[in-house]
Order: structure tokens, then C-alpha cells, then sequence
């Protein structure tokens, strides 16, 4: 992950002041931001950061100009960051650009007023910023059910800013930010302010104090968060819960977005076949129908996994129930250099390394997080099953308890895999200094599900902006390959799907790959084979069909099964072995042969670099062992 | 002696943070700082964090080589 900073030019630059919302993690930051913009909001790019920097152009009553909101990353300080690439790096090198640019700019502190104090040391820090500051304190409902009174005069006094109090669910409180913000901006800039004079604690107890009457109920809702801890946090109960949740998420990416992508492809199938109706079944009407509606259908399919899972996600943050998770499998991973927050993604890519990896965004550790994007790719996801089944169809078939036994092996190598790669990542190519863990464990709270709304629509957009465009490209160029003829290729008298596969560019290709996977049994079938499921792991079986000349091999995967087992070469000898069937499906395990995965790394880290390391090892490593399982195979006897 | 083998549920005050000086400024922007007071709730599974209370409304998880380089001192709890 870069630590250089492009923000997005449109964040700031152009005349409307700029209203920058700050705040400790779990303030209620998006929250406010939420009350604040209703349904505006616009993304920026910001590399490695996990949270999005949003932002929103609002009318201010009684100004004619538009006041620009941004929703900075949560902070617990901004003088100590402990590493640039952090969130809080992020902000900082905002805030201090901001500062240093001089932009019209004022400062909007949102506090937990149940945690009071806590806040008040990060608004010690933004009083020593030349900007004007507004302190909002959030959760006074929370305070008041707990039987405590809130008063804002003391902090009014003491820190020389203004301060308000809201309500989330209270309809006014739109109303009251903005009036509180136009009144901001029309401030002039302040002079350096005089040293603070406070105690946090003792203004904190200034501000909160007992209600005159504690009812009971009152006292049993301070010790709410405490009760349910002994619940969810229980040795042993704690652990079941928690894997049970988990299983639950997984079973819910896996079940539910397969039924969803399995609606859209078949009305990509439909558009497609109304393409090559209306444009012939020629080269364009071809390209149109697989090489463009096929690339959108990849896209369309991933959505509804990104939407869940980011629900999901969102849900298990702001209730306060995600950092209790990490807090219960963290002593588990550690050994593995891994932090509790990356279970959730290297689980999900068991379903799909694509959602997976845009949920690496729960982990902050920067270092940790690039470590399990670069890991993810091995995880056996369900788009290798199909390829996994026909393989073992074809090489082992009438062997149930060997194809068993092999099914559960690939599952369990790439589980493995992914573990040692970590380790080895951690000691090599993302070597660095590890945060120490200190993670808050919030008091639970009921979520805002407007906030929820907005972090799925804002992560499918992106998904489709950022990560849909590459994919239509890749599903273009591996059209090109796999459909046109190479230049020189001599006419073909009796043209067929196969042929055509024969005589394409791609067919040049796997035969030029030929000498390189020799050593592993393949021939430029294969190669063609592999590098048509590079679009995704599942067309495999479908360009081995079409290459075989067998139509819909999807559907009938035994008679392409059968083929493959019974294909002589020029001499009479099988063509494929046991072996290859071995080679072959080592090969799947650890090769990323997934292009939409490679642009969701992009994605994430910002970088082709990072790209171009995931293809070099994991096809380096797929190569090394498809090798050594196919030696070992040959020494075990099988033929 | 150290936060790490504080008794779960008795409370001390943090005296010294033992670790770089800007990790340790960090830790005192958290809340983690000299003079707050501190008890640890529970620990994780399989030698897990240990969930610490630091002031009076915060909790947090700290991992245990971190708690090992937190002093604390349960006599000035009673402060």
C-alpha cells in the first residue's frame, strides 16, 4: 500500500468552505454525517485507507454559498500516528494539508458524550489547530437513560468553543448541526488560542453528573454492556457464538449470492442471445454477447456477495460486536502473524476472494491488511469446485473415496497455503513494524440503518466503478485471444467452434506456453483451457469443452470427462495421464486464475505492482508444486 | 509488576509505560496513560488479549506482550 496521498482533487480545491467532521472511532461520525447530508454523498480516493472519505456539498441557512462536508477516517489522536498508512495517518495528512493550504476550513469534533472524557483529549489537540471548532456531542440520549445529566455550559466555558448536544433520532437535529455549522464559517479565523487550563476528568464530571433520581432501570442500563459481555465474552460460549455467526455470514455470501448471480446470468444469456440475433453470429455479434454482456454478467454476479457482506460487516462494527470477535480468535491467529479483524476476509474468500478482499478493510494494522489481500487469493473459493469435479471426473473417476479424499486435500492445501504464504509475507515482502494490539471494545449500541444503506450503496458503486471496469476490459482482451484467428493462420475449410479455438491467437499463445508446462503434462489444450478461465475459474471446463468439440460441457461434464480420459495422441498414447489430472489440479489450488480477484486488488491497494507480485508467486508456486505433486505421483505408481 | 499479571477483576493505576517513546504517546492518546486507573476483565482464548478497563467508561483489548510492558501499581488504586 502507497503512502504517498493523491486525495481526490474534488475533495478540496475550489471555494466552498470545507466542514471536517472528526472524531474517535465509534463517535457516531457517520451518523451525524448521515443527519447532516441526507442522500449525497461522493467517494474519494484515497489509497489504503479503510474507510472511505466521503463527501457532500450542502446549502448553509442563511449563506448563498455551499459549505463542502467530509467524513474523515475516526482518530484517537492526531499529534501520535504510529504509522502513516494508518486511518489516522490519513486524516492527519489531511487535516495538515488543509492547514498548510490555508482552505477555508472549519473543524467539526463529533464526541461520545458517554465517553466524554475520553473525547475531550483529542479536542485538546484540535484547539491547538488555527481553525474554528464546533464540538457536537452525540449519544445524549444514552447518557440520559443511564441516569446522568448532560450540560454543555462547563464545556462551553472551559474550551471557548461552541458546543451542542443531539439526539440521533431526533428529527430537529439536522437543523440544529447546520445552524451550528453556518454559524462556524461565518466565524472569523482565531488567533492561536491560550494553552488549555482543564482536565479532561474534571470537566468530564463538570458536564456529566448524576441525575437527582437514579431509577433502577437506569442503573441496570450503565451495566448493559458489562452483562452482555459476560455472555459473548464467555470462555466458552463466547467462541461457539461467535464461529456460529460466522458460519452464518458465510453460509449467507455463499447461499444467497448464488441463487442472485444465477437470476442475472441467466438474463445476461438472454441479452446475449438477442445480440447475436441482432448483430449476427459473426465476430461482433460474438464479442458482444460473450466478450462485453459476459464481462457485465461477472460483474453483476459479484454485487449482491459485495452488498451482503458489507452489511454484514457494517452491522457487526456499530453494534460494538466486531472488536468482541477479534478479541476472541486473535489468540488464535497471532501465531500466524495474522490479527483477530482478518478472520472475517480469509473465511469469506472461501466463498469469493472478490468480496473477501473488499472486506480487508477491517483490518487497520496497513502491513497486516496488504498480507492477507496478497494471502486471500489461495483460499479455495466455489468457483474452483466445478473445475476441481471435472478434473476429478476425468482422472479419477470410479474412485469415490480417492475423489473424496482428493476434494477434501485441495481445501485443506489452500487453507494451508494461505497460512504459511502469510508468514512468509510477513517475514519478506510486508515486513515491518506491527501495531500493537489496543483495540476499544465499544458499548453496544443498535445500529443506524441509514448508515448501513449508505455504506452498501457507496461499496457497490465503488465495486462497479473500480473493480467492474477492469473486469470488462480483461472479459475483452480474453475475447480477442480466444476468438479471433492469429495473423498467418491458413483458411479453414470447415469452419467449427473448435477449429475456430484452434486457429486463435490463444491457441498461439498456449502452444508458445507449451515448453513451460510440459514439465507438468499440459498441453496447449490446457494452456488454452487455463487461460480461458482466467475470465473466471469456472469457464475452464467450458473452453476445454468447446476445444474438445464438445458443446455445453457445463451442463455435461462427463462426456468431456470421458474425452479427455480417452484422447490419443499421433502415436496411439493416452494423451493425459493421471498425472496431469494430479498436476492439473495442484495447479488450481495455488495459481490466481481470476482476473476479477487481480482487480479487486488493485482496488485495494492502489497499485499494479501489487498486481503483478500476486501473479508472479501464485503462478511460481503453482508451477513449483504442480510439478513435485506430479513427480510424487509418478513415484506412488500412478500412470 | 505488570498489567499482564494484574488478578482479573482487581484494579491498579498504570505507573510506567515501557515501551518506545512514541508508541507510548500513542498508548497515552488512547486513554492508556500513567495514573488511570485499570482492571483487567478477561482474558481471550487461546492466550488471547486480555479486556482491560482504563478509566472509568473505556475498554479496550491489549494483546499480552503489550501488557507485559504496562507497570502498574494495585496499592495506588485506592487513591
Amino acid at each position: 500500500m502507497s503512502h504517498h496521498h493523491h486525495g481526490d482533487e474534488h475533495l478540496l480545491g475550489d471555494d466552498a468552505p470545507a466542514v471536517l467532521l472528526l472524531g474517535r472511532p465509534n463517535a457516531g461520525k457517520s451518523s451525524v454525517y448521515n443527519r447532516l447530508t441526507g442522500a449525497h454523498a461522493k467517494v474519494g480516493n484515497f489509497p489504503g485507507v479503510t474507510v472511505d472519505i466521503l463527501s457532500a456539498d450542502l446549502p448553509l441557512p442563511g449563506s448563498q454559498k455551499l459549505a463542502r462536508v467530509l467524513d474523515l477516517p475516526g482518530v484517537y489522536s492526531l499529534d501520535v500516528t504510529l504509522d502513516p498508512g494508518t486511518d489516522e495517518g490519513v486524516a492527519r495528512s489531511f487535516l495538515d494539508r488543509v492547514i498548510a493550504e490555508k482552505t477555508r476550513a472549519v473543524l467539526v469534533q463529533v464526541l461520545d458524550a458517554s465517553q466524554l472524557a475520553a473525547g475531550l483529549a483529542l479536542t485538546r489537540e484540535l484547539l491547538a489547530r488555527p481553525l474554528p471548532l464546533l464540538v457536537v456531542l452525540t449519544q445524549r440520549d444514552v447518557v440520559l437513560a443511564e441516569g446522568r445529566l448532560l450540560s454543555v455550559a462547563p464545556l462551553v466555558k472551559a474550551l471557548g468553543v461552541p458546543v451542542v448536544a443531539i439526539n440521533a433520532h431526533d428529527p430537529s437535529t439536522r437543523a440544529t448541526l447546520l445552524t451550528a455549522i453556518a454559524a462556524l464559517v461565518a466565524e472569523a479565523l482565531p488567533g492561536e488560542r491560550p494553552a488549555p487550563s482543564w482536565s479532561a476528568d474534571e470537566l468530564a464530571h463538570q458536564a456529566i453528573t448524576d441525575a437527582p433520581v437514579v431509577t433502577e432501570e437506569a442503573l441496570e442500563r450503565r451495566d448493559r454492556t458489562a452483562q452482555l459481555d459476560r455472555v459473548l465474552l464467555h470462555p466458552v460460549a463466547g467462541p461457539v457464538l461467535f464461529l456460529g455467526l460466522m458460519i452464518g455470514l458465510f453460509a449467507a455470501v455463499y447461499a444467497v449470492a448464488d441463487p442472485v448471480s444465477s437470476v442475472l446470468d441467466v438474463g445476461v444469456q438472454r441479452l446475449g442471445a438477442l445480440a447475436e440475433r441482432l448483430l449476427g453470429d459473426g465476430l461482433l455479434g460474438s464479442f458482444v454477447a460473450d466478450g462485453l454482456l459476459g464481462g457485465a454478467g461477472t460483474v453483476l454476479a459479484f454485487l449482491p456477495q459485495i452488498v451482503i457482506l458489507t452489511a454484514a460487516m457494517e452491522l457487526l462494527d456499530a453494534s460494538g460486536y466486531l472488536a468482541r470477535g477479534a478479541f476472541l480468535i486473535d489468540g488464535a491467529l497471532r501465531p500466524f502473524g495474522l490479527g483477530g479483524r482478518a478472520f472475517v476476509p480469509m473465511l469469506t474468500a472461501h466463498a469469493c476472494a472478490v468480496p473477501a478482499i473488499a472486506a480487508t478493510r477491517i483490518v487497520r494494522d496497513p502491513l497486516e491488511r496488504l498480507t492477507v489481500i496478497l494471502a486471500l487469493p489461495l483460499l479455495a473459493c466455489s468457483a474452483r469446485i466445478p473445475t476441481y469435479g471435472l478434473v476429478l471426473a476425468a482422472f479419477f473417476g470410479g474412485r469415490p473415496v480417492l475423489q473424496a479424499t482428493l476434494f477434501v486435500a485441495l481445501y485443506l492445501s489452500g487453507i494451508v497455503a494461505s497460512v504459511v504464504v502469510s508468514m512468509v509475507l510477513r517475514r519478506s515482502a510486508t515486513r515491518g513494524r506491527r501495531l500493537p494490539l489496543v483495540l476499544e471494545m465499544p458499548a453496544y449500541r443498535s445500529p443506524d440503518p441509514r448508515a448501513i444503506a449508505r455504506a452498501c450503496w457507496v461499496a457497490g458503486k465503488r465495486f462497479v466503478r473500480d473493480v467492474g471496469t477492469v473486469i470488462l476490459a480483461c472479459g475483452a482482451v480474453l475475447w480477442v485471444l480466444l476468438h479471433v484467428p492469429s495473423p498467418g493462420a491458413p483458411a479453414d475449410p470447415h469452419p467449427t467452434a473448435a477449429s475456430a479455438m484452434e486457429r486463435s491467437v490463444g491457441a498461439s499463445v498456449g502452444r508458445a506456453l507449451e515448453p513451460i508446462t510440459r514439465p507438468l503434462g499440459f498441453d496447449w489444450r490446457i494452456n488454452v483451457g487455463l487461460l480461458g478461465s482466467f475470465g473466471a475459474r469456472e469457464l475452464m471446463v467450458g473452453t476445454l469443452g468447446v476445444i474438445s468439440g464438445i458443446e455445453n460441457a457445463d451442463e455435461h461434464p462427463e462426456s468431456l470427462a470421458t474425452r479427455l480420459r480417452t484422447a490419443r495422441d499421433s502415436e496411439g498414447h493416452p494423451r493425459y495421464t493421471t498425472r496431469t489430472g494430479v498436476s492439473l489440479l495442484v495447479f488450481f489450488v495455488f495459481a490466481c486464475q481470476c482476473m476479477s480477484t487481480l482487480a479487486a486488488i488493485r482496488r485495494e491497494t492502489r497499485s499494479w505492482r501489487w498486481v503483478g507480485f500476486v501473479v508472479v508467486y501464485t503462478y511460481a508456486l503453482a508451477w513449483v508444486a504442480a510439478f513435485v505433486a506430479s513427480r510424487v505421483a509418478g513415484l506412488l505408481g500412478l500412470g | 509488576m505488570t498489567l499482564r499479571e494484574l488478578t482479573h477483576h482487581q484494579t491498579a493505576r498504570i505507573v510506567a509505560l515501557r515501551v518506545d517513546p512514541v508508541e507510548a504517546r500513542w498508548l497515552r492518546a488512547l486513554g492508556v496513560a500513567e495514573g488511570v486507573a485499570v482492571t483487567v476483565l478477561r482474558a481471550g482464548p487461546f492466550r488471547g488479549p486480555l479486556q482491560v478497563r482504563v478509566g472509568e467508561r473505556t475498554a479496550f483489548a491489549i494483546d499480552r506482550a503489550l501488557a507485559g510492558s504496562i507497570d502498574v501499581d494495585p496499592a495506588g488504586a485506592a487513591e
